[in-house]
């Protein structure tokens, strides 16, 4: 087993670098698709590969121990992979939970509200705030389960055009699905850490993807933009008047609502066709090295039995 | 013919003032609490009338409370679900990655740039 075995690890770091490009000059829809899929086939790749590594322990396996010659794979390495193998199927496993969890949560917060506006909810916080809540199960249910989340703040910052600039994007989100990309992401650094700045880059792209779609919708960028910044800047105002917005601890973001908001005040991108490029063949890339890889350690399996 | 339209509007402020006063406990108050909580030499009959009031309008409920009996306040479908939405969002130290926000929070520096759009777009 030669050092394409470990050509997917370096693809990942190369994904992560490619990421920020994508982010900036692809049009969000074709980028959001294209930087998840080659981020979900990054993390499978890499996962097959330390597979690869760990099964070269086969040959220390006590009743199959015989010569089979030199495997360039040293044990301390494929050990590595072994518990790294472990590692991430536990990792896996605990984002789906979590995120489950999350949302369970807060489709039962929300069960007794009655939408205002076929799918909209109000609650009582005075903290600006929205978010986008996908229905679960089966597709009919999942429509009818869906919600758009706004505090009674968050109405409060917004005039009535940029309230349905939030709303056109928070529509954009469940209707194109974009819970499923970032569901796929997020398994993807929970399995790869070196995809994590990939992963956030598709956290980016759907916000921006979002905004687009607003923009279609409301018929200008400008609002849009408008929208974002005001909303931005009340909920700023509001965490310095409740000291440091103690309800709910805020982390950083990766989200980008400057760049968001700078985007729109450009002219829209043209098609980058750089990144169905860049994905088609970082993902040959880690197939191959995969392919070759594995038909290396079939040959050590061969040489076993 | 003034001072009747003056009353009403300090019974409404007063009003408020004893929903704001139980909604700041998570535990019911008996009237007396109340006077003593509001303050302002509030008569013990004018904190009764104000409670009745505010029972007939569905705002505040009459329970069983230490022995004697106390008011809470009662809440909207909208309060109860802030409440547990903040505890869902508490209960997850990832919402900030999984949830699909309108926004987040920003840092001091994005804060002026965000003003700075704002203002440039109020000048174009």
């Amino acid at each position: 087993m030669n050092i394409t075995v470990y050509l997917p690890f370096v693809a990942s770091i190369l994904i992560g670098l490619a990421g920020p490009v994508v982010a900036r000059r692809a049009r969000p829809a074709v980028g959001a698709t294209a930087l998840a899929s080659i981020v979900a086939i990054g993390a499978i790749g890499a996962l097959w590969a330390t597979a690869l590594l760990a099964a070269t322990l086969v040959d220390d396996v006590p009743f199959l121990a015989r010569s089979v010659g030199p495997i360039p794979v040293p044990d301390g390495v494929a050990l590595v992979a072994l518990l790294t193998l472990v590692i991430a199927s536990v990792r896996l496993v605990g984002v789906l939970r979590r995120r489950r969890r999350l949302y369970a949560r807060i489709h039962d917060a929300i069960a007794d509200l009655e939408p205002v506006d076929s799918d909209v909810v109000v609650i009582a916080d005075a903290r600006p705030d929205a978010f986008a809540v996908p229905g679960r199960g089966p597709a009919r249910r999942r429509r009818h389960e869906q919600r758009i989340v706004l505090t009674e703040g968050m109405l409060a910052a917004l005039d009535d055009g940029q309230t349905s600039a939030l709303l056109a994007h928070e529509r954009a989100h469940l209707r194109a699905g974009h819970h499923r990309l970032r569901a796929a992401a997020d398994l993807a650094a929970a399995a790869n850490p070196l995809l994590i700045p990939a992963r956030n880059t598709v956290g980016f792209l759907c916000e921006r993807w979002a905004d687009e779609r607003a923009v279609a919708d409301v018929g200008s960028r400008r609002l849009v933009a408008n929208a974002i910044a005001t909303a931005a800047l009340a909920q700023a105002a509001d965490a310095r008047a409740t000291a440091a917005g103690h309800q709910v601890a805020l982390g950083f973001n990766h989200c980008g609502t400057v760049d968001r908001v700078a985007a729109l005040h450009r002219p829209p991108a043209s098609a980058l066709r750089a990144a169905t490029v860049l994905a088609l063949v970082a993902s040959v890339f880690i197939l191959a090295a995969d392919v070759n890889a594995t038909g290396e350690l079939l040959e050590i399996v061969r040489r076993l039995v | 013919m003034d001072a009747p339209r003056h009353e009403r509007r300090a019974a409404g402020a007063l009003e408020s003032e004893v929903l704001a006063v139980l909604r700041s406990v998570d535990h019911p108050m008996k009237p007396s609490e109340i006077q003593s909580a509001v303050g302002r030499d509030l008569a013990y009959n004018t904190v009764h009338t104000i409670l009745t009031r505010l029972q007939q309008k569905g705002d505040v409920a009459r329970v069983p409370y230490a022995g004697r009996i106390g008011y809470a306040p009662v809440k909207s479908a909208a309060q109860v679900a802030a409440e547990r939405m903040r505890e869902a969002l508490q209960s997850s130290d990832e919402h900030e990655e999984i949830l699909q926000r309108f926004i987040t929070a920003l840092s001091p520096d994005e804060e002026d740039a965000l003003r700075a759009a704002l203002d440039g777009d109020r000048r174009t």
